[in-house]
């Protein structure tokens, strides 16, 4: 006898899981008024440095905690708790990505609702955390000068699902052959509603600037 | 790069479709996957491979359906299926283009007996 084959029609959606936990993340994030920001980058480019200087800069006006990622070390987590601020390390466990339920064992551990931002520091990594919705209420990136003018063309996907672009180590530009102009246009091409700001974390220029941006945005988002 | 994460999602999506009670075991995954998404079909077939050994689900096949990657020009306004990752106007060459096919990833169907 012949088994019978069975066709069993699903067309569902391999991230719709996700989804939902991101969007159930969103809607408690937003009840509970904590700002979630999905920060993410390739490695090196200065997240970690760049947090540091961002809630320096805004200490007295807003109260942050961040969640760390890391494929196995505590090394960015004990960096930041030696500021002051309030840090959790996930072992992404050789994931080279957060997802939305990663995110909300981070936002548990951290005891969000005290906060009025949580800063994600995702895996560093330009591919694979641009597919994951994370459930943050803003993505931000960082693309810092010495990796070059090229990557918007490179990683399309990653400029593309960003809020934010921060182009860090500015102090580097007057070394390098990275043009500016060119990458605000390839960026703005792929995105034209990202809004993008000039840094450097190490000198401290420009924080200024996109710290008040995000303090405004913060305070929006508290009031709506 | 993250194919051991879709995986482990793909395995629990054919689970919750299988009818608990007519001993069904999957012989074979349709899946619809985009040339945007980033998975390498070697690398995602390995991962299925890994996670069902020694499992009900041991030597299931997985058939993809790629499903080309295709933008609409902001500028000129044709439709043109081009090669990841660059974001380029096939017609015109015109950065402003936004994505209409290529980031798909369904389980269409499954094959149980």
């Amino acid at each position: 006898m012949v088994d019978e084959v069975k066709l069993i029609e699903i067309k569902e959606d391999i991230q719709a899981d996700n989804r939902l936990v991101a969007e159930n993340l969103r809607q408690e994030m937003s009840r509970q008024k904590t700002f979630l920001i999905n920060l993410m980058s390739s490695p090196g480019s200065g997240k970690t440095s760049t947090i540091i200087s961002t809630v320096e800069a805004l200490k007295g006006d807003l109260s942050f905690a961040v969640i760390e990622a890391d494929i196995d070390s505590k090394l960015d987590a004990e960096k930041v708790a030696a500021r002051g601020i309030k840090a959790v390390q996930l072992k992404t466990g050789g994931f080279c990505h957060l997802d939305a339920s990663m995110v909300s064992k981070g936002l548990q551990e951290v005891d969000f609702a005290r906060f009025d931002v949580v800063i994600i520091e995702n895996v560093g990594n330009l591919v694979c955390p641009a597919e994951f919705d994370t459930g943050a209420i803003m993505n931000a990136m960082i693309l810092s000068v010495p990796e070059g003018d090229d990557k918007p063309l490179k990683y399309p996907l990653m400029f593309s699902v960003c809020d934010v672009l921060l182009i860090n180590k500015i102090d580097y530009l007057e070394f390098s052959d990275f043009d500016m102009l060119a990458v605000k246009q390839r960026v703005l091409g792929l995105n034209p509603r990202i809004r993008i700001y000039e840094i450097s974390a190490k000198t401290g220029e420009g924080i200024d600037v996109w710290a008040s941006w995000l303090k405004q945005t913060v305070d929006r988002f508290v009031r709506s | 790069m993250h194919e051991l994460s879709i995986a482990v999602q793909i395995i629990e999506i054919v689970h919750k479709h299988l009818p608990a009670d007519q001993n069904l075991s999957v012989k074979k995954i349709r899946l619809r996957v985009g040339e945007f998404t980033a998975i390498i079909p070697e690398s995602l077939r390995l991962c299925i491979d890994t996670i069902t050994r020694e499992t009900a689900d041991a030597g299931v096949e997985l058939e993809i359906i790629e499903i080309p990657a295709q933008v609409k020009c902001r500028q000129c306004f044709s439709v043109s299926k081009i090669e990841p990752p660059y974001l380029i106007c096939a017609s015109c060459g015109s950065q402003q283009v936004d994505i209409i096919s290529g980031r798909e990833l369904l389980v269409e169907n499954i094959e149980a007996e």
